[in-house]
């Protein structure tokens, strides 16, 4: 019987009074890469740590590789890997300590693959954790993520505050591993373009419900954009279904919407619009859009 | 795995190891610097100049190594190890391991623990070596700043536990420190204190609650444990579970306490009732058997102890039984669970155990002397009054409640209660003058109206003697007096008749009387190696009863007077104290020897019955002091008890061979 990499079944958590995900319910396949985005406090940082054991949730359900994270986490553990945007290093351990500490406490560390990520990052192993810049110290916190060979690989925006060119290397790095794994990845940032350039799902969190779960080209292809010109003034507002973003700027009508492309276009001539255009957006353009509306969550309506 | 971890610990614990070994070294230079210091008025530390190098060296560096330095660093490495990683952001590192807790945590307590361990080496080596090199390591000196090592030892083990305890509920390290001393010292606080409070919940002379308090120990470790390795790794519900397990170890320690308290009292006066023969009090209902610092009162037909009464840490002050039996007067300071109170306190108990009256408290300042005396159903008591040399009379009425003062006050040791009289009167001798003179004493027989509370003030009558043994003196009715008088040929005891004042011519008796019931008298005579028991009324001729050579014979009335305990010993082994005080009889002439009575064996003992002259041959396994520490004494109107090492056995004089026990049993 085989189970998805991660599954969440109405998972809720709170932090005290502050209700950080509601009844959350994902599923994560092997060989697939999830985005997760979300404002800050949307509660992706609390979904990978629930997923990988470190949270317990207050109701519902979390298999992660078949694994019960609450029951099973260090077994969890040593098959999936957290990466997050603040690792915990001890700033008194040289590089090479530190992986040789962590491989002495993985069952999976693999010490080529180690050394091999170590070389091609450039890490010096005699260098001390408190003297590396952030990029180093995310690439030291890279390496020891991977060289478990992990089946599933949380990413919690790793590359956050970091410059292009170390993102670049360490979105390749993690790529590569990954090419080579086949392992499931939950990737969580606020840098939607990465996510693009990685994910082939995508999940927006918004006040720690899901707003919005779909593959890639499906969320793109069902989120579009339309400018409307009006004869006179255009109106202010209008009520359309699956409608995200409405602005209006004298005769121009611009609206996001989810809908399919012949209906947002009739219901704008409906209006009476003189001329429609209906384009794609972008992830970031669609989050945006979506975050702004406020609309219900996607349980409710915006499942794609 | 296991070895990385505990690598890790050591690794980060090193930087806290260097500076106590650095704090170790520089300790002998600072006490001599200070000394010095001190010698030419500059120190801080003024009191150090008072020590010499040898002393500072020897006696005091130890001290401070395994009291002050060991302990604090431990408390520092034990705080540093539990909360550094958190404190830093460092703990994740850990957690997103696959690292099961409990290996952490038992990493951190090994490292703290080997730090310790090389801490504790380290600097006592650094210790002799300059103890050595100052030639002041002089071990036939004795090196007595090593007993305090132990200690040591011991207060770092508690501030490892206190210290793993705090590191359960801070992430900070210096306020876990804080906190970890609070949690070191609580068991020490809460062991003054409860045996302090309650000295008299002991087994054996170790006090309950200097037990009961190390029980925070295991739960401060199992509040860290559930708190740093149960539950959710991201922390949530850390500190109620370490709090719950932290308060449940203070819980567990007061309750186990408050539970075990009463048995421990028991269990103790159980024991003490092994090494010593615990002391029975007869009564006509009951008897009241003392051990230790604990009694029971027991019921005579079963032998069952139906309540017992804790004496406190210093005893019972007093015990009687009302002369009808149904009520037993206990003076002691026994509080709660142990406890003692400021002031003595006097409990009344019905013959079912049952509390009989209120219970009554002694003035302040004052404290019983001497063990209470019904008279009736008034209890005259002789009161210390604290910060005199004086006591007071005190009459106590338990059916109304009251103590009142009689307004009679002496020094103390120079007056006593002795005896009641048939109405609600009583007696009390009074030296005559304030010294207290060896051999016999001249003393006053004063007489108490207990209806008025007062002492009547004209002595009824003087007399010598030893007024210490008056109350043998004194009828059972309070009618006759046994009076003293010398006399050409000795000392002659004559019998007076108090409500007249007149002497009557028989019988002359001897100091060995004892009153029974009726006002009947039995006595012994000695001559020659010969001693006759006798009986007579007063004013009547003696009537012989039995006779033995080479005995010496100790007379003991039962409980309402009726019978008398007849032992008859070699006479090389009974005479007892009362016999040497008491002035010695004029011997009485061979003519006075007539022995129609049968006569005696030695060893011998014996229940004589006046109203029908009847003889009860005891088994001699009974005689006091025959076979090891035992003694025989009366526990009922016709009920012997047998106290010895561990045993209490009773036994009814008409059912002799069905022994009772209170306390142990048969022997094996």
């Amino acid at each position: 019987m085989s189970h998805p990499a991660v599954l969440f079944e109405g998972v809720t958590r709170w932090f005290g009074r502050v209700l950080a995900l509601d009844r959350l319910t994902l599923a994560v396949e092997a060989g697939t890469v999830l985005g997760l985005v979300g404002r800050n406090g949307a509660g992706k940082t609390t979904t990978l740590r629930l997923a990988h054991g470190i949270l317990h949730p207050d109701a519902g359900r979390i298999g992660v590789l078949g694994l019960d994270p609450v029951t099973q986490g260090p077994e969890v553990r040593s098959r999936v890997s957290l990466l997050s945007e603040e690792s915990s290093l001890y700033p008194w351990m040289r590089v090479g300590e530190i992986l040789d500490f962590a491989g002495r406490l993985h069952p999976r560390w693999d010490p080529a693959l180690a050394a091999g990520l170590q070389r091609r990052l450039d890490l010096d192993p005699r260098a001390r954790i408190s003297t590396l810049s952030r990029g180093n110290r995310a690439k030291v916190a890279l390496v020891l993520a991977v060289a478990c060979r992990p089946e599933v690989l949380l990413l919690d925006d790793p590359t956050a505050g970091l410059d292009p060119l170390v993102r670049r290397e360490i979105l390749e790095a993690i790529l590569g591993a990954l090419s080579e794994e086949g392992g499931a990845v939950v990737y969580a940032s606020h840098l939607v373009h990465d996510v693009e350039r990685v994910a082939d799902r995508v999940v927006v969190l918004d006040g720690g419900r899901l707003r919005l779960e779909g593959s890639l080209d499906e969320v793109k292809g069902r989120v579009r954009r339309a400018r409307a010109v009006f004869e006179d003034e255009a109106p202010s507002s209008i009520a359309l279904p699956g409608c995200m973003d409405v602005r209006s700027d004298g005769r121009v009508l611009s609206v996001v919407a989810e809908a399919a492309n012949g209906d947002l276009e009739a219901a704008l001539r409906g209006l009476g619009a003189r001329s429609v255009e209906v384009e794609p957006l972008s992830l970031e353009e669609i989050l945006v859009a979506l975050l702004r509306s406020g609309g219900p969550a996607a349980e409710e309506q915006a499942n794609v | 795995m296991f070895r990385a971890l505990v690598w890790k610990e050591w690794k980060q614990l090193r930087p806290l190891l260097f500076a106590g070994i650095g704090l170790g070294a520089l300790l002998p230079l600072v006490l001599v610097a200070g000394a010095e210091a001190g010698r030419r008025g500059l120190s801080p530390l003024g009191r150090l100049s008072a020590y010499s190098t040898r002393e500072l060296f020897v006696d005091l560096l130890p001290g401070m190594l395994g009291l002050a330095l060991w302990p604090s660093m431990a408390l520092l490495a034990t705080a540093q190890a539990y909360c550094g990683d958190r404190a830093a952001g460092t703990e994740w590192f850990l957690l997103e391991r696959p690292v099961p807790r409990r290996g952490i945590w038992t990493a951190r307590l090994i490292a703290v623990l080997s730090m310790v361990a090389t801490l504790a080496v380290g600097t006592a080596a650094l210790w002799l070596l300059t103890a050595g090199a100052s030639g002041d390591l002089d071990l036939d000196g004795g090196l007595h700043g090593l007993r305090l090592l132990p200690a040591g030892l011991f207060a770092t083990g508690l501030a490892v536990i206190g210290g793993t305890a705090a590191a359960s509920f801070l992430a900070q390290p210096l306020a876990a420190v804080l906190l970890g001393g609070i949690f070191a010292f609580l068991p020490v606080a809460l062991t003054f204190l409860l045996a302090g409070s309650f000295p008299g919940a002991a087994i054996g002379g170790l006090p309950l609650g200097l037990v009961t308090p190390w029980v925070l120990l295991p739960a401060f470790v199992l509040a860290s444990y559930l708190g740093l390795c149960r539950g959710e790794p991201g922390g949530r519900g850390r500190l109620k579970r370490s709090s719950v397990a932290a308060a449940a170890g203070v819980a567990v320690a007061l309750v186990s306490f408050v539970a075990a308290a009463p048995a421990a009292m028991r269990l103790d006066a159980t024991w003490a009732g092994s090494s010593h023969p615990p002391r029975v009090h007869g009564s006509p209902g009951r008897a009241c058997v003392v051990a230790g610092k604990g009694g029971w009162i027991v019921d005579l037909a079963s032998a069952k102890r139906v309540r017992f009464l804790a004496a406190g840490p210093w005893g019972f002050e007093g015990v009687a039984w009302s002369a009808d039996g149904r009520t037993l007067a206990v003076a002691s300071r026994a509080s709660l669970l142990g406890g003692v109170r400021a002031r003595s306190r006097l409990h009344f108990y019905d013959d079912r155990g049952r509390p009989g009256y209120p219970d009554m408290t002694v003035p302040t300042d004052h404290y019983v002397s001497d063990v209470p005396t019904w008279a009736g159903t008034a209890l005259p008591l002789e009161l210390w009054v604290l910060g005199t040399e004086e006591s007071e009379l005190y009459v106590a009425r338990p059916q109304t409640g009251t103590l009142r003062s009689a307004g009679f006050r002496a020094r103390t040791w120079q007056w006593g209660i002795l005896g009641t009289t048939a109405g609600d009167g009583a007696y009390l001798w009074k030296l005559e003058n304030g010294a207290i003179p060896k051999g016999p004493v001249a003393y006053d027989l004063m007489r108490v109206d207990l209806r008025e509370e007062r002492v009547e003030p004209q002595p009824i009558l003087r007399d010598r003697g030893s007024p210490w043994f008056a109350q043998w003196k004194l009828s059972p009715t309070g009618r006759y007096w046994i009076r003293l008088e010398q006399s050409p040929a000795g000392w002659t005891r004559v019998i007076r008749e108090l409500p007249t004042g007149t002497d009557l011519p028989a019988p002359r008796v001897t100091r060995t009387a004892r009153w029974l019931a009726g006002d009947r008298l039995v006595w012994t005579e000695t001559t020659r190696g010969r001693t006759r028991l006798l009986t007579a009324l007063p004013g009547g001729a003696p009537r012989p009863l039995r006779e033995w050579n080479g005995a010496d014979i100790e007379l003991d009335p039962s409980p309402d007077r009726a019978l008398v305990l007849v032992m008859a010993r070699p006479a090389s082994a009974g005479r007892g104290r009362t016999e040497r005080r008491e002035p010695e009889d004029a011997a009485p002439g061979p003519d006075a020897w007539e022995s129609p009575a049968g006569r005696g064996v030695v060893p011998e003992l014996l229940v004589f019955e006046p109203e029908t002259n009847r003889w009860t041959r005891l088994p001699d396994r009974l005689i006091s002091g025959v076979a090891g520490p035992w003694r025989t004494s009366w526990a009922g109107p016709r009920t012997i008890a047998r106290a010895g090492p561990g045993v209490v056995e009773l036994l009814d004089l008409d059912r002799l061979d069905s022994p009772r026990y209170v306390l142990g049993g048969p022997p094996s």
